[in-house]
């Protein structure tokens, strides 16, 4: 029942003019104008170029993508740059899980060092990094040296030719996304879930595979697509460390400023795009699940 | 975890070995870098075979080092700015707003920095070309903009989640305009957040190389560029000079930013 | 509250001209597509009065709130604030202080700057500013703390800042959205106190909204109890108690008996005879025109156990339940028709022996003390 209070000149429900209500918020949508304007003029536009160049060329329509198919030697990268981006996701994954579980229950200083150790290289340029791997992975590098004197070889491995060096070298530049999605899903796991799981009597193999796996699985989903989409369009380590294995974009690159085949560039290209923002968009939607929406290796 | 410790201490054990043993392998190439560039002699041997700063003078006599560092400020500071205010822009509208398709709109904006930059250089050549920019600052500048932009936001975005809008419904009842609610509350309660966001898109700028591949020329060469380019053609340790050198200032950049977080973190600790 | 204090909130009292506005709320209704939030409501805040709204979760009282600050756009209605519609109104533009659960004070501000700031916002002189920044601090009790961040005072002095900072703007009216809700009990009730003085001193309109209905009961003038997004009654607090209209209203403040009733036998005035759905037959009192559907509401401190043959109403029963509770004991009595379940408080006292689980007893009220309430 509603109580109608009537006093001198209140008139309740009396016609009047409906006016708009104020709207919270309404008006920021003006604010993307400009951070949407520079995105389209140069990011939409430039992609939707490098898409329509794939079609052209000197005959025009799939000829591109038929060429890529069909030549063995353009088909082999795409296929190797797969393999790749598999063999360094699944490495990064088996390497990242136990350190990420380590730094999830470590406190003060211990903390620090740890995510100091795995911040500095994620911070640190790639370019350096590589160069990094080189002086130690080269024909008399640092880990020849010592294979080779403690005896254990009696030649130096070419870990720089057989494409195994810029694998090493992937791993280790990717291990930090891992890690970090990892890390933040951890964190997000209730200790107490474990202790009630040991209390029930699951011993701790059987916490691990009950409990913890499932709970830390949105992260190691959002940390296996981040490490993929990365892995796959990888320029400076292939084209320093990988020999002649050769990946994508280092393909594209050579295509498009060495030998100025634009078109075939441009489909080599369109493949990356659509394989990286179909990924793109899956880790989109388990960040959104994750919780917050905080994309892109952050962890707080 | 205390009944894996008590149970299983071999586990336990196994995985921390593990840790360590890995997270060595995270800091090994950065860490052979540094004496190497100590060396007396020009080979990549390690270890050095003798002392010297002959690598460092080198560096700091290197003309081109110089050009390459100041190009990279030249770009740097105001890509990383012009991505501060964008990045700021889109956060406040995609965070607090109330517009229809804001993930859409926020994945549109973080995608520049996951998709593989090789995309957007070959993308932005021929455009930059057209509008006659290739090998200028503004080419290199907004391009290097476009892929810092999500950084800023990610930053500015989890700043503003960090507190409810609580804050600003309170300004505006206690009769503050939108603008006057952005500028003394809003604001310094993001301020961390866009110094980080700032920082990062620097330094983000000052790594980045293939962008700088395609869009810039002789002139306006940056530092990744300029240590790609000796990379690629002699393998002198005065790559390693450089590369200390750069490592220091980014660490200490990076470093400011992360004591900027942890004081407001603490600073925020008490509140509601 | 200490002489000081009083002697501060007499003098403003004096000073303020302002006396709080008159809030009209005229059929306002808020629905989320097809979710109706809140139903159109209708109801006068009068000048000066504090007014509380209570109501279980979800029951719209928030939204009602929301609607108010300008938050939460309504769908239909007007709010009209001495005789002007405010709805199209931006917050800023409403002159409302407000005073948020966690208090929402901005902690980059010191103390005196948080207070401060609606008067920046105004264009306010800095001497004058800063003068009504002292008043305001000394009566709420922290002249000395001005300098501080608020993230450096316990709960009950950031509560006090929050509150300076709503009304030394003289705002024509002040919303409460659960102020008390983060502090303990004591210094809840304390206050409770100071709030309620504080208010009258200012002489300002209230509308305070707390899920606490003791709180409500002590400090409002008026209260509204809302459910399902529809204010179910608004009355002055004793009112709501002793002639709730609805049978939620009547279990929603204090405690009560509820019986629902089959036919109504008879009426003769006030008086009418009605049979419950378990059988009983009662005299009970009925304010309006008796309708079927309704239920009776008895009060626990009505019911008289033992020599209740004076009664008009008079049952035998068996104790189920005994319940000591500070000052009161509590009992459950089933009734002979095996469904009814009455409860009974009694006070407490030394001399008064407790009755025995199982314990036959003869349990009765007055027929003044059964309330015919209408249905649902």
């Amino acid at each position: 029942m509603t109580q109608v209070v009537n006093e001198a000149g209140f008139v309740p429900g009396a016609a009047r003019a409906w006016r708009k209500p104020w709207r919270p918020g309404r008006g920021n949508g003006f604010l993307l104008i400009a951070p949407l304007t520079l995105l389209c003029a140069l990011f939409v536009v430039p992609l939707a170029l490098v898409v329509v160049r794939s079609f052209s060329g000197p005959q025009p329509g799939l000829a591109q993508y038929i060429e890529i198919v069909s030549n063995p030697s353009t088909a082999w990268v795409v296929l190797y740059t797969f393999w790749t981006a598999l063999l360094v996701t699944a490495a990064t994954l088996l390497l990242s899980y136990p350190v990420a579980f380590t730094i999830s229950r470590a406190k003060g200083r211990l903390l620090t060092v740890c995510l100091a150790m795995v911040l500095i290289p994620f911070w640190t340029s790639t370019v350096i990094r590589t160069y990094g791997w080189i002086v130690i992975l080269q024909r008399r590098g640092i880990l020849n040296d010592i294979l080779v004197g403690s005896g254990l070889i009696d030649q130096p491995l070419r870990l720089m030719n057989d494409g195994s060096g810029m694998q090493i070298a992937m791993i280790h530049i990717m291990l930090p996304f891992m890690i970090l999605p990892l890390l933040s899903a951890m964190r997000g796991i209730d200790a107490n879930l474990m202790r009630a799981a040991s209390v029930l009597g699951a011993n701790p193999l059987r916490q691990f595979v009950h409990v913890y796996l499932p709970m830390s699985l949105p992260g190691v989903s959002a940390g296996c697509v981040l490490v993929f989409i990365s892995s796959l369009g990888f320029y400076i380590t292939p084209a320093l460390l990988g020999g002649q294995r050769t990946m994508i974009a280092v393909l594209i690159e050579q295509q498009a400023s060495r030998l100025l085949n634009w078109p075939l560039a441009s489909a080599l290209a369109t493949i990356l795009l659509v394989l990286t923002s179909a990924l793109f968009i899956i880790y989109e939607r388990l960040m959104a699940r994750l919780g917050g929406g905080k994309p892109v290796g952050e962890v707080q | 975890m205390r009944a894996t410790a008590g149970t299983w201490p071999v586990a336990r054990w196994g995985v921390l070995g593990f840790t360590a043993i890995v997270l060595v392998y995270l800091v090994i190439p950065t860490l052979v870098i540094m004496p190497l560039s100590f060396s007396s002699e020009s080979f990549l041997r390690f270890p050095p075979p003798g002392f010297s700063m002959r690598w460092y003078e080198a560096f700091a006599g290197s003309a081109d080092y110089r050009a390459a560092i100041l190009n990279s400020i030249k770009i740097g500071v105001p890509a990383a700015s012009l991505a501060t205010v964008l990045g700021t822009l889109a956060a406040l509208a995609v965070v607090r707003g109330k517009l229809p398709g804001r993930r859409l709109v926020g994945a549109l904006i973080i995608a520049p920095l996951v998709l593989p930059q090789i995309i957007l250089a070959i993308g932005l050549f021929p455009v930059m070309i057209r509008l006659g920019l290739i090998g200028t600052y503004p080419a290199i500048l907004l391009g290097h903009t476009v892929v810092c932009m999500p950084l800023v936001f990610i930053t500015v975005s989890s700043s503003l989640r960090s507190y409810a809008p609580t804050f600003e419904l309170a300004a505006m009842t206690l009769g503050a305009n939108p603008w006057n609610t952005f500028r003394f509350v809003t604001l310094p309660m993001i301020k961390p957040g866009v110094i980080v966001g700032f920082i990062f898109a620097f330094t983000f700028s000052f790594d980045e190389l293939i962008l700088a591949m395609f869009l810039t020329s002789p002139a306006t060469r940056t530092v990744p560029r300029l240590l790609w380019e000796q990379l690629n053609f002699q393998m002198t340790p005065v790559i390693a000079a450089a590369t200390v050198v750069l490592l220091v200032l980014t660490m200490g950049l990076l470093l400011v930013a992360a004591l900027t977080e942890r004081h407001t973190r603490a600073g925020r600790r008490t509140e509601g | 509250m200490n002489q000081h204090l009083m002697a501060d909130i007499k003098r403003t009292a004096a000073s303020a001209d302002k006396i709080g506005a008159i809030v009209e709320f005229d059929q306002v209704a808020k629905s989320y597509g097809a979710v109706c939030a809140l139903q159109p409501t209708t109801f006068q805040v009068g000048a000066g009065e504090f007014f509380a709204v209570i109501g279980p979760s979800g029951s719209g009282k928030s939204t009602l709130l929301g609607i108010v600050a300008g938050f939460v756009p309504p769908t239909a209605g007007a709010i009209r604030v001495n005789g002007t519609d405010v709805v199209s109104l931006a917050p800023y533009k409403r002159n409302f202080g407000m005073v948020f659960q966690n208090y929402a004070l901005f902690p980059h501000m010191t103390v005196a700057e948080n207070i401060a700031f609606p008067l920046r916002m105004r264009g306010v002189s800095k001497a004058d500013t800063a003068e009504r920044v002292r008043r305001m601090l000394g009566m709420v009790r922290l002249a000395n703390y001005g300098e501080r961040r608020p993230m450096e005072l316990s709960g009950g002095q950031q509560q006090r800042v929050a509150l300076a900072r709503a009304a030394v703007y003289d705002p024509l009216l002040l919303l409460m959205d659960e102020p008390l809700g983060a502090l303990d009990k004591n210094l809840r009730e304390e206050m409770q106190e100071e709030i309620k003085k504080f208010q009258a001193a200012l002489g300002a309109t209230v509308i305070y909204v707390t899920h606490d209905q003791h709180e409500a009961a002590f400090m409002a003038d008026r209260i509204a109890i809302m459910r399902n997004g529809r204010l179910e009654q608004a009355a002055a607090p004793r009112e709501l108690y002793e002639r709730p209209l609805t049978p939620f209203v009547a279990s929603f403040l204090g405690e009560a008996t509820l019986l629902p009733v089959k036919e109504i036998l008879s009426q003769k005035g006030e008086e009418v005879v009605v049979k419950t759905d378990s059988g009983l037959k009662i005299c009970a009192t009925v304010r309006s025109i008796a309708q079927a559907g309704s239920s009776i509401c008895i009060r626990p401190e009505n019911v008289v156990l033992g020599a209740a043959s004076k009664c008009a109403n008079s049952f035998s029963g068996v104790i189920e339940e005994v319940l000591y509770t500070t000052g009161s004991i509590r009992y459950r009595v089933r009734l002979a028709d095996t469904q009814t379940l009455l409860t009974a408080r009694i006070p407490s006292h030394p001399d008064i022996a407790l009755l025995a689980h199982g314990e036959r007893v003869e349990v009765g009220w007055r027929r003044q003390d059964a309330l015919l309430v209408s249905g649902d």
